[in-house]
């Protein structure tokens, strides 16, 4: 891969801006350090849809359930096997990958609404599961789960892991990006366009929408994973269809096609829902954060409507009309 | 033996609202191939909105009536204000656009109604009527009337009405339709109407059985997708048949297993049914598709 | 590789529910060249081709490429075989450029998997560069070589399909099939494509052809086939295709020459 200027800027403005969040969410009212914790982890989860659904054309509205089976693993290898965090969530993401890998051969013979539906079902057989079985805690969950720790660093506050998630969130980030530019991630994106003629092509569809499913799951497990250590409780309530639908409006909100999406994606939509919570002061008092969801709901059909790239991918294609920019960042 | 009764005359009760759910969802798919993600909130819309009236003391048909009216509205105003500017749009848009329908219609309710549960009376008061030994709500009678009637009023003017013909006719062939004059646009806002009124009466009968909440919907939805998925999402009959069987399984199944296991059945049918045969178990395996 | 490829449908036949599209058809080419197959509307040549490039099964017969089954394969499987396609309603790839329509089509030749893209590791810059080289000289081919960083949907019709004819011819077949690639052209631009085939042609490809516009399948084909309700009418070459009566016969209502 031709390493240039070009190629490492778009990385340099990410880790600019991750770096300006503390100083900023500190001294402004409205965000918090926990918010962005909170921005960072989705943002990891929403690359890989993006991946799946922007790129290769693929929908699931059953992420939730990897970011589940990644933060139960974690919640259950240091609780109950006395793992170390980062091992435990290496193998929570090993788990991932390979229940994606055993989904991924079969879910894809179904396309569209279909493909759609059947990730539903599964994303909802999954958190029913999780609310039954013992090992999971059942409806309670589990509770204490230690702190992440990176060899003596113990990963305790929001600022610190602030740091850690928005780490990982660049590794994650020049990953799909390498993936995104390679030739494979050209055929995932030709696949999404025409699978027909993809096919044709000599690209293996199968083989493709299932790596590209593996991947999805892995990166939704290692924010689940993330997300356990730092709230240090799980339970069924974390594999919700919202989860699922909100990364879908986080990769739709902020460009299905562009990894810079993620990112943007869980800036706005997490900012959104805050700001409504702030605007509607008088609300229902047994109304939870569920509301929201009429937010998500509006913010959905606004953005397919009148942006359907997306915030990102509307900067982007505004960008590509200098000569010198690669198409396909 | 008589429990199994019991499991299968609950389960048709539950299945008979699955059916209409799939039925909605059936019509729509036929007329603008669109899933349309929203239709178990259509029947939630139904249900809370009768509670709501009921616990206010509205009597039953004056009830009904509005709950139908706001159901159909919103059905409608999904249908102009998401689909019909999107007509053109991608497969995978269309799949999100439904599901943003679905989940603001859900936050809405969530704001004006609240979390909690409402609680609508029956149609009609009295003791259950015991056939054998078998417990028969009076509420489950109207559930089986009122769907069968609901069926058949559909199916006769799908069969029997120039609307209903036309709508036959957009369905299978949108470009010959719209030679004699029929509105495709006009078609999807019909289908999303009927589906909305379908999903509507489902939620009504259903309210005074299982009190209803803003969240009811994705599972009744899901159900419904079964049924139609089942009957090869083609067939309004085979819609019906398919939320009837999923009802009786489910019922079954939950009487064996421990009963928080109930929803995951129905969904792991599906998952089943789509992956190992999402053309439906009663059409026959029909060519491949180009 | 010893000459042009032979292909070969051995009892073809191809039923979708009551309607047989494809009726028992026989067929045998190894002469190279440009092969058209004609014939009136339903008479079956699309669902010929679909079977060929793998986008629908046989209910029963044979194809045959240098004597290995391709009955039943997945199009990706049938381009390893060695045959590409190109598509009646343009199936390019259109959020990528040009180039990258292109390149797709050279994936399978190239290392690595999902793993070492993410990783930047793909068989190194030496592997890449050529395939560009590649995807440069088969876009100068058509004659689009300025034009590799356009954005594919962004361009005319007639420059889309040729496009498509890069891609296909990417995939280095030794059986190019063309899907009515004349369709939506100008008399200028049906030339000009007409001359690419030949080209095509002479550089060792099998071309085979399904088209409407007869005038142009007669001036450039060496072998002529008419379907007609999805049997073979006549076979030959186009001036004894042109004078079979039984084929002015089918066409009656058609214009045979345009």
């Amino acid at each position: 891969m031709r390493t240039t200027v070009s190629t490492l800027r778009p990385y340099a403005v990410l880790v600019a801006v991750l770096l300006l969040v503390p100083p900023v969410f500190t001294r402004v009212p409205f965000f918090t350090m926990a918010t962005a914790v909170q921005m960072g982890i989705l943002a990891i989860a929403t690359l890989g849809l993006v991946l799946l659904a922007g790129y290769a054309g693929q929908i699931s509205i059953g992420q939730a359930a990897f970011y589940g089976i990644g933060a139960y693993a974690s919640a259950i290898l240091t609780t109950q096997a006395g793992l170390s965090p980062l091992l435990g969530l290496a193998v929570g993401a090993l788990l991932c990958g390979l229940v994606g890998f055993v989904v991924g051969s079969f879910i894809f013979r179904v396309r569209g609404h279909y493909l759609a539906l059947a990730t539903l079902a599964f994303g909802l057989m999954m958190g029913n599961i999780a609310r039954q079985l013992e090992i999971t805690g059942g409806a309670s969950g589990i509770v204490d789960i230690p702190r992440l720790a990176v060899g003596t660093w113990v990963v305790d506050g929001d600022l610190r892991y602030y740091y850690l998630v928005a780490a990982v969130l660049v590794v994650a980030t020049v990953l799909g990006r390498n993936l995104v530019r390679s030739l494979f991630g050209r055929s995932l994106q030709a696949l999404g366009d025409s699978e027909i003629a993809a096919s044709s092509s000599g690209v293996d569809i199968a083989r493709h929408k299932r790596a590209v499913f593996v991947v999805a799951a892995v990166l939704a497990s290692v924010a689940g994973s993330l997300y356990a250590h730092w709230v240090t409780f799980v339970d069924y309530h974390t594999l919700d269809l919202l989860l699922s639908i909100q990364l879908l409006i986080m990769a739709t909100v902020g460009g299905l096609r562009t990894v810079w999406g993620a990112p943007v994606g869980a800036f706005l939509v997490i900012t959104l829902s805050q700001a409504a919570q702030e605007l509607l002061p008088r609300l229902p008092t047994n109304v939870g954060g569920e509301f929201e969801i009429a937010v998500y709901g509006l913010a959905l059909i606004v953005v397919l409507l009148f942006l359907p790239r997306g915030v990102a991918g509307g900067l982007m294609t505004l960008r590509r009309h200098r000569p010198s920019q690669e198409p396909g960042t | 033996m008589s429990d199994n009764l019991q499991f299968i005359v609950t389960g048709l009760t539950t299945g008979s609202v699955y059916a209409l759910v799939g039925l909605g969802i059936v019509l729509v798919h036929q007329v603008t191939g669109i899933i349309n993600f929203a239709q178990g909130d259509f029947v939630m819309l139904g249900a809370l909105t009768f509670a709501l009236f009921s616990e206010k003391g509205l009597a039953l048909l004056p009830g009904v009536l509005v709950a139908l009216a706001i159901t159909v509205t919103v059905g409608a105003l999904v249908e102009r204000l998401a689909i019909a500017p999107a007509r053109s749009a991608t497969v995978e848009r269309l799949i999100i656009l439904t599901i943003g329908a679905s989940i603001t219609i859900q936050g809405i309710t969530l704001v004006v109604v609240g979390t909690n549960p409402h609680f609508a009376d029956p149609f009609s008061p009295g003791p259950p009527l015991r056939i054998g030994d078998v417990v028969v709500l009076r509420q489950y009678l109207w559930v089986f009337a009122v769907t069968a009637v609901a069926v058949l009023a559909l199916w006769l003017f799908l069969t029997r009405t120039l609307t209903g013909k036309a709508m036959r006719a957009a369905a299978t062939n949108p470009d010959a339709a719209r030679i004699v004059a029929i509105s495709p646009s006009r078609m999807s806002l019909l289908a999303f109407v009927l589906a909305a009124l379908l999903g509507g009466v489902g939620g009504v009968v259903l309210a005074p059985l299982q009190a209803p909440s803003a969240g009811i919907g994705i599972a009744l939805g899901l159900k419904g997708f079964t049924a139609a998925v089942l009957g090869g999402l083609d067939s309004p009959s085979g819609a019906v048949l398919g939320g009837l069987a999923i009802g009786v399984i489910e019922s079954v199944a939950a009487g064996y297993l421990p009963s928080g296991y109930k929803d995951a059945i129905a969904f792991g049918l599906l998952f089943a049914v789509l992956l190992l045969r999402p053309q439906g178990l009663l059409r026959r395996t029909s060519a491949v598709r180009v | 590789m010893t000459g042009p490829v032979r292909l070969r449908f051995d009892r073809l036949t191809k039923r979708f529910g009551g309607v047989t599209a494809v009726d028992d058809v026989t067929l045998e080419h190894s002469a190279g060249g440009v092969l058209g197959l004609i014939g009136p509307n339903g008479a079956g040549k699309t669902t010929l081709f679909n079977m060929l490039s793998g986008a629908i099964a046989p209910t029963s017969g044979r194809i045959e490429l240098d004597g290995r089954d391709l009955s039943g394969l997945r199009p990706d499987q049938v381009n390893r075989a060695g045959i590409a396609r190109t598509f009646q309603n343009l199936q390019v790839f259109g959020s990528l450029t040009v180039t990258d329509n292109v390149l797709v089509a050279r994936e399978r030749h190239t290392r690595g998997g999902v793993v070492r893209a993410m990783l930047g590791v793909t068989g190194g810059r030496r592997a890449e560069d050529e395939q560009r080289e590649l995807a440069r000289d088969l876009l100068a081919k058509v004659g689009l070589e300025r034009l590799g960083d356009q954005p594919a949907a962004s361009l005319p019709y007639g420059l889309q399909r040729r496009v498509e004819v890069a891609r296909a011819l990417a995939s280095q077949p030794s059986l190019l099939l063309l899907d009515e690639p004349l369709a939506g052209l100008s008399r200028a631009e049906s030339a000009d494509l007409g001359e690419l085939m030949r080209s095509v042609a002479a550089g060792g490809v099998t071309v085979l052809l399904v088209e409407h516009d007869v005038s142009t399948v007669m001036a450039i084909s060496d072998r002529v086939v008419v379907l007609d309700h999805g049997t073979l009418l006549a076979d030959g070459t186009a001036a004894e295709v042109q004078a079979d009566p039984r084929v002015r016969a089918a066409y009656l209502g058609e214009e045979m020459s345009a």
